[in-house]
Formats: C-alpha cells, structure tokens, sequence
C-alpha cells in the first residue's frame, strides 16, 4: 500500500472515531447528575420558578433525542452552541486569549524543562555516582515530589512580595495601556516568568529522572565502548554517541502530553491568576457547562489523533523500515 | 488424614454460626421496628462542612443514632435534595435563606415539590397561613410580628437547624474611606459611589472571579454585581440597615392596597451617551423583563401586571397582588436605556454597556482587569469621588491577600485563610475588618424520614450538633455558631429569644438531653446491638422497657421452649429443605410461647440446641458412611 491510500484510510477513520467520540462525550456529560442551574443556586439566587425558566433559557428542557441533533450540528459546524455561563459560542470561549495564556505558559515551561532535564540526565548518568549526580538526583526527587502550588505560593512570597521583582497576578499589568506592542510583550514576559518558572522546576525531575535511566542503559551498550577504545573524545562519546539515543524516549513523552497542554494547568493557573484554558475547563465541569466542555473535549480528542496520525506518517518517513499497513 | 476433614469443616461452620451474634439477628429484628441509621449529604468541596458532618455523626453515635457521612459533589447534593429530594439530612451553605424577604417562600407546603423550596417536606397549616399574610403585608410593624411567630414555629418543630456563619474579611489600604459593607459582608452600590481617598484618584478592587458574561440581565454572581452596580443606577438603594433609600426615584408613594406604587424620578439623570434618562424608560425596563421572562429577575416581574408612564418623570407601576419586598427587588434592577435595548435581545452576548452609573465602562481584558472610568455628568455631581475604577481578577484567596500586602490592590472582601489573616493583621498599611457574612449554613431534615418526622427526635439531633466545636475547630475561629434563622444583621426582623426559648437549636454535645428526647420520642435500642429501633407510638401508654432476666423465667422458657422445638421437629420433614424456613418459624412459634422474655437470649438458645443436635446427627451419619 502507498502513502496516498495509507493517508486516506487514516483521514476516513479519523473521521469515524470523531464521529464517535463526539457521541460519546454529549452522553457521558449529561450524565453527570446536576444541571447548569445549581450554579444560581450556590450563589443562593433560587427563587421560585426561576430554576425552571433557566433550564428553559438553555434548551435543557427538550427531549434528549432533539438536544443530540442540535449537539451533532453545532459539533459539525464548529461552533459548539452557546456556552451556558459565559452566553457566548463555546468555541470563540476556548480559542480566544485564554488558549493563547496556556499555550504560552506550558510550551515554553515545558521547553524548559525538556531542554533542561536532557542536559542534567545525560551529564548526571555519565557521572553516575558522583557527587554531581547524587546532588542532582536528591534534587529531582525533591523537585518531583513537591505540590506546585506549593512552590507558586513560595515563589510569590519570595520574589514578589520580599523582593518586588516580579508581579503577583496576572498576564498583564492590570489598567496599564501599552504604547506598543514591544512594551506589551515585555509585560507580558515579566509576568510570564513566575508562573513558567514554576512549573519548570515542577516538570525537570521527571524528565531528568527519565533522561538518566535510558541514558545509563545506553552507556553499557558495546558501541560507546568501542567508541571510547577508539580514542573518539569523551565529549562527543556522551554527546553524539550517547545522548541521541537516550532522548528517544522523551520525544514520545512529549508527543503524548501534547493533549495534556490543551487540558491546561489548574493549580499554577489558579495561584497565578493565569487565565489559561485549565480554569475553564475546570469551571466549566464543575457547573456542567456542556457546550465548553463539549468544545474541549472534541478539541482535546482532534489533535491527539491529529498528532497521532502525524506521528504515524513522521515515523513511516524517517524510519524505513515501517511499512504502511 | 483426609476423610475426616469434611467433617471437621462442617463442625467449624456450626460452631461459627452459632457463635456469631448476627446470624442470631435477622431472625429477631421485626421488620416493623426501622433502626436510626441515616445518612448525611454535605459539598465535598468543603472540608469545613464534611467535618461538621463528622463530628455532628460521632456525636449521634453516642445516643444510638447511627448517621454515615456522605461527602458528594454539590450537583449531585441538590439534585437528590432539591430534585428527587431522597435523602435523610444534607447540610449546605444558602446565601439567601436567611433572609426576611424569603420567609414567605420557603419551607411551606406549596413549595414541597421537586425543585421547591422545601426539600424538608416541612408541612404547618400556621406556617403556611403566615408565609401567605407576609407577602401581602406591606406594614413593617406587622411584617415584623409574622415574622417573629414564624422564627418561633421554625424553633419549636426545627425542620432545619443553623449550623455556623463564616466571617468575611473585609481589607483596604489604610487612607481609603466612603465603604459601605456593613449589610453583606460585600460591598453595596453606595461604596463605589463613595470611595474616597485624599492622596489616590484610581481604585483599584480585588474580584475573586472574572465577570462571565457582559451582559447585565444574565448576572450570575456578586463580582458581576461588583461591575454592574458601578455602570448602572437602580431606583432605590438599600443602607447599611438594608432600608430602601431614595435614589433615581427621589420619592415614591404607594396605595393602601399596597398594588399601585408611583416612583418620582430626578431630573437630571442621563445615560453614558447623554440621553436622558425618563421615566419612558423605567416603563420599558420592567416591560422588557416581563415580556421576555428574564429568569434572573423573575422576581421582580412576577407581580408586574402593567406600567404607566404619568409623565416625563413619573412612572406608576400596578401589581396584580399585593407584594411586600417590591422595593427591595427594585434595588437590584438596572435602568436599562430605551433607545439601545429596544432593539436586542435580552440575551445578547455583547449588548453595549451605556448605563446611568456613576462610571462608564471603559475597557475589559479578559481574566485580567475591567476598567472603569468617572461619569462627569452624574446626576449626583458630588458622587464619584475617584477617577477611575478598576476590577482586578485575582481567583486565589492567598494571592490576593499577598497583592493587599504588596499594595497593588486597594480593596478585598471575601474569605481569607486563617494563616494569612494574622499577617495581614498585622501589617501596618492594612485596615482588615472582620463582619458575619449572610451565607448561613445549615442542617436540614426529610421529614418524610421515620424517626426524622418525629419533632422530638429533630430536637434531640440538634442537641449533638456541636456548632462551637465546629466553629473553634475547622472553622479556625473565623465564623460563630448560626442560632438563628433569620441573620442577626437584619436588626428589625431577627428574633433574639429563638435560642432561649428553644435551647436545642443552639446545639452542642448534649448526650443527656439528646438520650432523654430520643427516649421520650420512643426509640429506644430494643436488640442490643448498640443502634436505637424506631418504635410506634402509643399515645396512652409510655414504652414499658425490657424486664430483667432471672433465672427462673429462664428455666420455665426452656421448658416451654421444649415443647415449641418437639412442635417444630415434627414439622422439620427433612434437613436440608426446612433449614431456610426455619427462621421465621422459630420466631414465630417464639413469639407466641413466650412474651415477656428477653427473646434474644432465648432464640439463641434454641439455635444452639438446634445445631447441637443437627451437628450430631451428621457426625453419626458421616461416621456410618465413612466406616
């Protein structure tokens, strides 16, 4: 089989398992127990009658049958119907500002670490037991094991409120009008800092941790030996030799937390102020939006099989022993 | 070696069911007599409320009253409360309820339906008559004296019982001056109007949540309110007293039917975009919600049943009944602009924000900041006193008290953590200000429940509600017990004899008190098994209690005993197929040889011959088949 046909049966079972999904997620939501209308109720607005109206306002009381058909258009349309608590289509809700908020603060964090935690492992393995490695392995499991919320709230403390360096809350100075678009990024980045900072440390023990294990597999492979026989310099040995085959395995990591980054980051959001999707989705669960929660669940499930499919055709493409099938 | 193994196993079982107590119960425990065992439902999300929940079980279980804990996600809490209302006791945290304004609405028998407002299923034909003469009495005397019986009725029979009230903490940078807080525990409109400080012309207010729509006929939340009450100007305003006060209206009369009730306007109120602001207008609004049945405002339309505009500024409004709090729903509604609403739709997701206010909406970035500023041709020229107003979203309570701490923000109203509070308290920048806050949480009881429906039973559970403990202990002092049901604030209509009169609703950990009521309630632990049976009541004659053993009503027993097993043996044609059918048999043939007996000891006895015999007949049948 080509990759024409290859490409095409892929794209039509993707189709399919939208379609699916897209079924699933109107099922499992509505049967969480509540509706939308509990949320004027902890805020204690109940008044009489007005609980029915709402559901009314909010197509809750058509038959399930309707509600679908309604869901299915909105779905294939894109548009996602309109969020209950923010009266607005859910789609312009999720890819709006706040995409933008999460987008920025997980990838570069999780850039970071990535870069950051290969470094570390791959040097630490090589001096496996030595004073460096000890040192930054009681360092990861430290970093690895500690809430970040935790470490959002010390980190606020110390540079913010002792030091003034960096501001509490926020993705911008809150009333300030920027001249132009320089300034507003730098603002931007002052209060980008903490938050990614945070989650930085958060997530570089986990992928040092990793980076360290495979990369003490492939030490004791034959080939660096020969390698190191040969005279080749010890630098390039670790470098080359070494470290290109012990990140593989973060490369697929990082594939699969590519969904995860569309979910968001709650807690850093919340202790941060960050307006990120996570809040959202969150929120939006807990009031039992279904339109955003919809939204983001068929968004969540498209790009994990986008990336999925890519990945299949990256590695068809690198790898030539892969065949399509 | 092996063969004798079968018969040891089957020893073993006999030995065990013998033994063991609850193989002994089914038989005894009569399906009439229902044991106290409940449960509790509280929002998990609340550790505050989940351990009150606790400590309100361990203390019942010291009475016999058996009460499991159900930690739930609040939706499911209020659909099996509200709803389906399937549940024994639930315990949750109601703004509203402690309000005057809602005792003509909650707890009576109209509103024991799905969704109503009476999940209790709390029925009380004077209860019913008061809610009823309150809606429609306008004289605050009157309402006064209904509402206080009311508050007795509610003491007396306690289908709900106030459990603690949280204190808000109130803070703002030192300098700052013109707050209104004293009613909620929040700010009320006036602050914004009145906020004052020499030195600073931006006010900068922490909201603890970003405004979810724009649109001010879909409020969901006192941060919107925060932003609305800013932009938009009501007809009358409550004070710190929560007394409608005069505002767009200057002055208003009302019929002696208490129906028809005409509002003078100031004249010199415009809209942000410089159209005046008539009395055209204030028709249209009420018109507005009415015709499209806003819900968020039902109950300012409900009784609406026309507008009249007299003039200019004049506007008379019929009802269609009498309606006591009118006024105080007024003191919520936006005077909506005629020329700009009158072609939306009332839920439209971007309506352009032109108020009455004394700020004009300026600018909003979404989850960061809403900005607001002075309104130069307010009709009030000395109100606002500040430039520019400006809501920063900060949604973590410890952020938020770091950014007072920091002095980035000027102002904040909710909760804090109890650790932060003492630094803050000790800042020397920070005014910080402690005020019982009007969300009352509570406990609630199915009275459809057997053992629940008794009053006497209510009273004794209320007594083992330890709401100091509660308050002292998870609460962390930032709270006080609830003996109320109707918030001390509200000065005029909060009767202060309730916990005196009715010592229970202040709870406690009163064993004593709350054995004695359970008793006199008649339920009592008639199967010592450590849990009391709800027994019937018998009006004429008090529960006799279970006679001592002696040693002789024993040996007569057995001997009639004797008689009932012969009885039985006959009847017992084969082992195996009667064995299931024993039980109730036993029971019964129990119960008719012998009253007055503890028949506990006595079935007991029975089963251990019974088994004794069986036990030895299948040791002589195995041992034959086996030899």
């Amino acid at each position: 089989m080509g990759l024409r046909e290859y490409t095409i049966r892929r794209v039509i079972e993707l189709i399919i398992s939208l379609f699916l999904f897209s079924t699933i997620s109107f099922i499992i939501f509505r049967m969480m127990p509540g509706d939308p209308s509990s949320l004027y109720l902890e805020e204690g607005i109940l008044e009489p009658g007005m609980r029915e109206a709402i559901r009314h306002m909010l197509g809750l009381d058509k038959p399930l049958w309707e509600q679908y058909l309604i869901y299915l258009k909105n779905t294939f349309t894109f548009t996602f119907g309109v969020s209950f608590l923010y009266n607005k289509p859910a789609i312009d809700i999720i890819l709006s500002r706040k995409l933008l908020n999460t987008l920025a603060l997980l990838l570069s964090s999780h850039g970071l670490a990535i870069v950051f935690g290969i470094l570390l492992g791959v040097w630490s393995a090589w001096r496996r037991g030595k004073v460096f490695d000890i040192s930054s392995m009681l360092a990861a499991f430290i970093l690895y094991s500690l809430p970040v919320f935790w470490v959002g709230i010390v980190m606020l403390l110390l540079f913010s409120v002792k030091l003034g360096l960096f501001p509490l809350a926020g993705t911008i100075t809150a009333g300030l009008t920027h001249e132009n678009i320089l300034q507003y990024m730098a603002d931007y980045l002052h209060h980008l800092i903490l938050p990614a900072t945070a989650i930085t440390l958060i997530r570089l023990g986990g992928d040092y941790l990793i980076t360290r294990n495979t990369m003490i597999t492939v030490i004791g492979e034959d080939y660096i030996k020969t390698a190191l026989a040969k005279g080749v310099p010890e630098k390039i040995v670790v470098w080359k030799h070494a470290a290109r085959n012990a990140v593989l395995p973060i490369v697929t990591w990082v594939g699969l937390e590519i969904a995860v980054i569309f979910s968001g980051a709650v807690l850093t959001e919340s202790v941060f102020s960050w307006d990120g999707i996570g809040k959202l989705i969150y929120d939006a669960a807990l009031w039992r939006d279904y339109p955003i929660l919809e939204a983001a669940f068929f968004i969540i499930i498209f790009v994990t099989l986008v990336a999925n499919f890519l990945t299949d055709l990256a590695y068809a493409a690198l790898d030539p022993r892969v065949k399509y099938d | 070696m092996n063969r004798y193994l079968p018969l040891s196993i089957i020893m073993i079982l006999f030995l065990v069911t013998t033994m063991f107590q609850p193989y002994a119960k089914p038989v005894l425990a009569q399906e009439s007599y229902p044991e106290m065992h409940y449960s509790v439902y509280a929002p998990e999300y609340d550790p505050v409320r989940v351990r009150a929940a606790q400590m309100f079980s361990e203390n019942a279980k010291k009475v016999g009253v058996i009460i499991d804990v159900k930690p739930v996600d609040f939706n499911v809490e209020v659909t099996k409360v509200i709803d389906e209302r399937d549940f024994d006791m639930y315990i949750i945290g109601w703004s509203s309820s402690n309000m005057p304004m809602y005792f003509s609405n909650f707890l009576v028998s109209w509103q024991d339906v799905p969704g109503g407002n009476n999940p209790e299923g709390f029925r009380n034909a004077e209860f019913d008559s008061l809610a009823k003469e309150l809606d429609s009495t306008i004289n605050v005397t009157k309402q006064r004296e209904i509402i206080f019986r009311m508050q007795e009725i509610l003491g007396e029979q306690v289908p709900r019982l106030g459990i603690y009230t949280r204190y808000i903490t109130q803070i703002w940078q030192k300098g700052w001056s013109g707050f209104h807080l004293e009613y909620w525990g929040y700010a009320s409109p006036l602050t914004w109007r009145n906020v004052y400080n020499p030195n600073k012309d931006t006010f900068i207010v922490v909201l603890n949540d970003d405004m979810r729509t724009v649109n001010p006929l879909r409020e969901q939340s006192i941060w919107e309110d925060y932003v609305w009450n800013s932009v938009y100007d009501t007809l009358v305003m409550l004070n710190d007293d929560y007394v409608p006060i005069p505002w767009l209206a200057y002055n208003w009369t009302v019929s002696e039917d208490g129906r028809t009730w005409t509002f003078y306007l100031v004249n010199n109120a415009t809209f942000h975009d410089g159209e005046p602001l008539t009395a055209s207008d204030v028709a249209f609004t009420l018109n507005y919600l009415k015709d499209n049945q806003v819900p968020t405002f039902i109950s300012t339309w409900r009784y609406i049943e026309s507008v009249q505009v007299i003039d200019d500024y004049t506007v008379q409004i019929t009802l269609n009944q009498t309606y006591a709090w009118f006024l105080y729903y007024l003191a919520d509604l936006p005077i909506l602009p005629e020329h700009i609403w009158s072609t939306l739709t009332w839920n439209a997701s971007e309506p352009p924000l032109i108020g009455s206010g004394p700020f004009v909406w300026s600018k909003r970035v979404t989850g960061e900041y809403i900005e607001l500023l002075k309104y130069d041709n307010y009709w009030r020229s000395d109100m606002p006193k500040v430039n520019k107003l400006i809501f920063r979203v900060i949604k973590s309570m410890e952020t938020a008290a770091l950014a007072l701490q920091n002095g980035e923000v000027d102002f904040y109203t909710y909760y804090v953590p109890p650790a932060t509070l003492d630094t803050l308290k000790t800042n020397p920048n920070l005014d910080v200000n402690l005020v019982r806050g009007f969300t009352y949480y509570y406990l609630g009881f199915n009275l459809r429940r057997p053992g629940l429906n008794r009053t006497l039973v209510r009273r004794a559970l209320c007594y083992l509600m330890p709401k100091e403990d509660v308050v002292n202990g998870p609460l962390m002092g930032l709270g006080e017990p609830a003996n109320w049901y109707i918030s001390p604030r509200f000065t005029l209509y909060y009767n202060p004899e309730i916990p005196l009169k009715y010592p229970w609703v202040r709870g406690g950990s009163a064993y004593d008190e709350a054995s004695r009521l359970l008793d006199e309630a008649n339920t009592m632990d008639i199967d010592g098994d450590g849990v009391r049976e709800i027994l019937p009541i018998v009006p004429t004659q008090p529960p006799t209690p279970p006679p001592e053993i002696n040693v002789s009503e024993i040996s007569e027993a057995i001997g009639a005993l004797h008689g009932a097993i012969t009885d039985l043996s006959t009847k017992i044609t084969g082992l195996s197929g009667t064995v299931s059918g024993m039980p109730g048999k036993l029971s019964e043939a129990v119960a008719n040889a012998l009253s007055g007996i503890n028949t506990y000891l006595m079935v007991l006895t029975v089963l251990v011959v019974i088994n004794l015999l069986i036990t030895i007949a299948l040791i002589v049948l195995i041992r034959r088949y086996l030899a």
